[in-house]
């Protein structure tokens, strides 16, 4: 009896230290078939896993492993793909070959990217003979066929980045060629090692080039799913979790690294320095840092830990953000780090105080209770300013919802609540489930005055089902542009339901799009968005960022659902559209704005062809910065039709406080200076108008 | 401080209708045919006297208890009645009586039972409904008209058969029947009154519960739902008429939306209250953040501003709490003296 009771004990012992002495490609192809589990348990549309779906998901994960498409080639895509017919028999191959062979592959082709870098550094660059560099919008993903190819490639990439580092320094256009030959060798040193130390960075990659190379193909199937699926690796979700402690001093800014290995801004913490400053914005290009009285620092060469270790040098000084936008413009912006854990109010009501007073909240995204420690989600938050709001006698609002991402649908839901009575205002479904009616659980309004709702095609999600629902009920008038047309719901689920007696911190997770949302009349948003009633002119919009863009994002569809709603009396729109046309018509911003956008959209037919010798180039990027200093000075044109006034209340605070003060000026002045904001203002002083005529005897 | 009759109300209604028309059959030849309306008359004389049980204590006792009791004995009547027609037979082949007053009888034991799932569609209610009072009385209502229809329905086919074998009915009054048919229209005079303070009552509820939770945004919505459901209301009960000259029914739900009108306007320094606590509490963080000798005489004098704001504000919501407690509660009991009063004099005693 005891002798068996030992066998027991050495065979699970044997058992337990089994689990940790497979190879990681096996732990990898483990982890693929739980990540297919879950996905094909819990997504709303699980994917038909066939043959042509495992060589896009190839093609997907060569490209993340390789977004610039210079260390792969073609051949090695074919390799991969004839060898590897379905995701599953990868799954379910013992010795998990596919991801043996991609790590060869992919070491082999690093290595010899690095001896190319090495024989360009030893070359003389020549930018006098010609040549250019031609740019895809879409990007097809194809691989450069051959060694030489791949050469040439690399060649012309060094090139372009030589050019673009030097004329980053306006100084350097005074400098003739003569003087800027001589500033080369140092930048192509400059560039070749950013290079080098990418792959430098992968092949030493802290938990091993295996991991990395799991990360990215799981991460790569999730997408296969739909673009909005992802993959977290415990280790990945560790690390940032314990950046951003309530506890310590933060600026509230989640980053992470791009396809192109720039630091990017991933999310804003609600109610945080770099949230309250407005300056900044999901997806802006972190270009330098500098802290106060100090020497700036040039991030180019540097990873995410880097900067990480930049920001947590100090705790008490301000920091300057040097951020590139999504436009191109480059902005500063100086911030101080704070506790997370502030008991403050996160949003800001103004006045905007002409003709008619307007009130206006500009609300970035849709925070819960539990991201915010003062116990309160943005619905109510945002009620409260309507409440100090009606008490300063506003005629009208305006809600900015433009670049707000979306979050959570609760929170957009008990906002549209604030604006109607009750009623449904979307209706969701999960997968299998018949569709569930949102409602507006609260009878009655706080404000039923006239609403404006400001979009663009970053506006998302959840913001954009607001815009729906207020839409569908009359109740607002949209302005600005198609939303981006994200209509699904995703929950995060750990990749091992079996780890539940473990530590938390050792699962992986998966974010899985599990619900579809649509609008009361039962049609989606989905690819589509939320248009809005009246459109202005934005430059972002020729890019088309939306849903649509993505290959595997869900289709847009619809569902038959009896709802009982009744629409307020339709708005009268044709009017205010047609007195908004007219002025865009005469605005010189708003010229501008469509005219580029016609030259980009050509552009982005086309491909955009940069030429790489130095004169060509320098002319080039002066037309371009000519653009940006043009938009700058009419940015700084402010409003003629209102003034930006703080609420009575709010001031009484920013009294205090000389920081949350310079924070406050800096919102108001670009409060004044946003075209959008000025014909937002316009379009509802027109229809406050019109509708007082309405109500004359 | 709580009103009374709140439930049990539309039941009444309901049953009602099952004894408007009371009929004695005057037999000529048909003897058999006869008969067999005199077996389901005895019946319904069965049930009639368990619902006027029922009716006179829903009006006059305090005890809940007791109107679960009597409740149980009607709804066990109704059960007994429904079993005995079902063992019916056929009358020369014609079941269509007997199996109309089933169906009839099944429909008012589920509306006694409140089993509303198995009368109207509750998924639909659902989908029209924002909370579970207000999906139960829509439930109760959506199962009284069918009650009604139903009713309508078996007294033609009461009627046709009545007709078809030569039998007249004379309509008549027993004491039950005429106690029933009285108390019937002082229960509907009641109804129309009582929904609309209990619309304001529930609301007034949702302001509340809003406020503990420190929801100011369902705080605020719920508060002018308040007034606008008042405001509504109290136009409507002007034009009500009086019950046999009786108005003090409607005088007591006058003063109760009076009240609750009143409350929806200045329970606004509720919310005040939360919104100036806020803000001096960031100032107060902001002050102690500062170096004792870097703040300013304005600095002093603004703080000092915002504490009095704040005190004032604490001030004005104790009063405003204290004056509406007060309030509400003498609106509440005379309310509750008033229907006591209203039902001891049209709902008589057993």
């Amino acid at each position: 009896m005891q002798l068996t009771l030992r066998y027991l004990i050495i065979l699970f012992i044997f058992l337990l230290l089994n689990s940790n002495i497979f190879p990681q490609e096996n732990k990898t192809c483990r982890k693929v078939e739980l990540l297919i589990r879950v996905m094909e348990k819990y997504h709303y549309e699980p994917a038909n896993l066939n043959e042509e779906w495992t060589s896009l998901f190839i093609r997907r994960l060569l490209q993340d492993l390789d977004p610039n498409s210079t260390f792969f080639l073609e051949s090695d895509y074919a390799e991969l793909k004839n060898k590897n017919k379905s995701i599953q028999e990868i799954s379910d191959d013992p010795k998990c070959t596919f991801v043996s062979d991609l790590l060869k592959i992919y070491k082999k082709r690093l290595k010899e990217s690095d001896s190319i870098l090495s024989i360009i550094k030893g070359n003389k660059t020549n930018f006098s003979v010609k040549d250019s560099i031609t740019f895809f919008y879409d990007n097809n993903g194809k691989f450069p066929k051959d060694k030489l190819a791949l050469f040439t490639k690399w060649n012309k990439w060094i090139k372009y980045n030589v050019l673009v580092y030097i004329f980053e320094n306006e100084d350097n256009f005074a400098l003739n060629n003569n003087q800027l030959s001589l500033k080369i060798p140092e930048v192509l040193e400059k560039v070749v090692s950013k290079e080098k130390n990418k792959i430098t960075r992968i092949l030493n990659y802290p938990s091993g080039i295996e991991n990395y190379v799991s990360d990215a193909l799981l991460n790569s199937i999730s997408i296969g799913y739909d673009p909005h699926s992802a993959y977290f690796s415990a280790e990945e979700k560790n690390y940032f979790e314990s950046t951003l402690s309530k506890e310590t001093e933060s600026f509230g800014i989640e980053f992470k690294t791009n396809s192109r290995g720039d630091i990017v801004i991933d999310h804003l913490i609600p109610g945080g320095p770099a949230w309250k400053s407005g300056e900044l914005n999901k997806g802006d290009i972190l270009i330098k840092l500098k802290w106060e009285n100090e020497k700036a620092i040039d991030l180019f060469n540097l990873t995410i830990y880097d900067v990480l270790k930049i920001l947590n040098a100090s705790n008490n000084s301000k920091l300057e953000f040097s951020v590139k936008k999504n436009n191109g413009k480059q902005i500063t912006v100086n911030l101080i780090k704070e506790k997370l854990n502030v008991e403050e109010n996160i949003i800001s009501g103004y006045i905007l105080n002409g003709n008619k007073k307007i009130g206006y909240i500009s609300l970035p995204a849709f925070y819960t209770e539990l991201e915010n420690q003062d116990g309160r989600g943005c619905a109510n938050d945002v009620a409260k300013e309507i409440v100090k709001l009606k008490k300063e006698k506003i005629e009208g609002l305006i809600l900015d919802l433009r670049n707000n991402g979306g979050g959570s649908i609760t929170e957009a839901m008990d906002l549209a609540g604030i604006f109607i009575d009750e009623g449904p205002l979307a209706i969701t479904r999960y997968k299998d489930s018949k569709p569930v009616t949102l409602k507006d659980f609260n009878r009655g309004t706080i404000f039923d005055g006239p609403l404006l709702l400001m979009v663009n095609s970053q506006s998302a999600s959840a913001s954009e089902l607001l815009a729906a629902s207020l839409q569908d009920y009359n109740r607002a008038i949209i302005v600005g542009d198609r939303t981006f047309g994200k209509a699904t719901g995703q929950n995060i689920l750990p990749l091992d339901t079996s780890l539940i007696t473990q530590k938390e911190n050792e699962n992986d997770f998966v974010k899985v799009t599990v619900s579809k949302l649509y609008r009361i009349s039962g049609k989606t948003c989905q690819l589509n968005g939320v248009l809005p009633d009246i459109i202005l002119p934005d430059a972002l919009s020729i890019f088309s960022f939306g849903e649509a863009k993505y290959p595997t994002a869900l289709p847009s569809d619809s569902v038959v659902k009896k709802v009982n709603y009744k629409p307020l009396f339709p708005l009268p729109l044709s009017e205010l559209k047609y007195e908004s046309n007219k002025r865009i018509g005469l605005n010189e911003r708003f010229k501008k704005i469509s005219l580029l956008n016609n030259t980009l959209s050509k552009t982005i037919k086309e491909g955009r062809t940069v030429s790489l010798e130095l004169d060509s180039y320098r002319n080039f990027r002066k037309e371009i910065e000519n653009y940006l200093n043009q938009e700058d000075t009419l940015s700084e044109n402010p409003s003629t039709s209102f003034k930006v006034e703080n609420l009575i209340l709010n001031t009484q605070v920013l009294n205090y406080d000389p920081y949350k003060k310079e924070l406050d000026q800096l919102l108001k002045k670009n409060i004044h200076n946003d075209i959008y904001i000025d014909e937002a203002y316009k379009i509802l002083e027109d229809f406050i108008n019109l509708t007082y005529k309405k109500q004359m005897p | 401080m709580k009103p009374h009759h709140l439930s049990a109300i539309s039941l009444i209604t309901i049953v009602f209708l099952l004894c408007t028309s009371n009929k004695v059959v005057a037999q000529q030849n048909m003897k058999d045919a006869g008969s067999y309306l005199m077996y389901i008359e005895k019946e319904n004389d069965a049930i009639s006297k368990d619902l006027w049980d029922y009716t006179s204590t829903v009006a006059h006792s305090k005890s809940a208890k007791k109107v679960e009791i009597r409740r149980k004995e009607l709804i066990s009547s109704v059960s007994t009645g429904k079993s005995r027609i079902a063992r019916m037979p056929d009358f020369e082949g014609d079941v269509s009586l007997r199996d109309s007053l089933v169906s009839f009888l099944t429909l008012c034991y589920n509306v006694l039972n409140q089993d509303y799932a198995k009368i109207v569609d509750m998924e639909e209610i659902a989908e029209q409904s924002y909370d579970l009072m207000e999906a139960y009385m829509m439930a109760q209502e959506k199962a009284n008209d069918k009650v009604e229809a139903a009713n309508i329905m078996v007294d033609n086919i009461y009627r046709k058969f009545a007709s078809a074998h030569n039998i007249r009915l004379v309509e008549k009054q027993d004491a039950v029947s005429k106690k029933l048919s009285n108390a019937s229209h002082v229960f509907k005079y009641y109804n129309v009154i009582y929904l609309m303070f209990f619309k304001s009552y529930k609301q007034e509820a949702y302001v509340m519960e809003a406020i503990e939770k420190n929801d100011l945004n369902a705080a605020e919505q719920n508060r002018s739902k308040l007034k606008q459901i008042t405001d509504d209301d109290l136009k409507k009960l002007d034009t009500l008429r009086a019950f046999k000259s009786d108005v003090s029914l409607k005088k007591a739900c006058f003063q109760l939306l009076k009240f609750y009108n009143n409350e929806a306007e200045k329970i606004v320094a509720l919310t005040d209250f939360q919104i100036k606590k806020d803000n001096f509490e960031k100032i107060k963080a902001a002050v102690e953040a500062k170096d004792q000798s870097s703040r300013t005489q304005s600095d002093v004098d603004q703080y000092n501003n915002a504490a009095d704001e704040y005190k004032k504000a604490v001030d004005d919501y104790n009063k405003t709490n204290k004056e509406l407690y007060a309030n509400r509660k003498s609106a509440i009991e005379n309310w509750n003296s008033v229907v006591q009063g209203f039902f001891e004099k049209f709902v008589p005693r057993k």
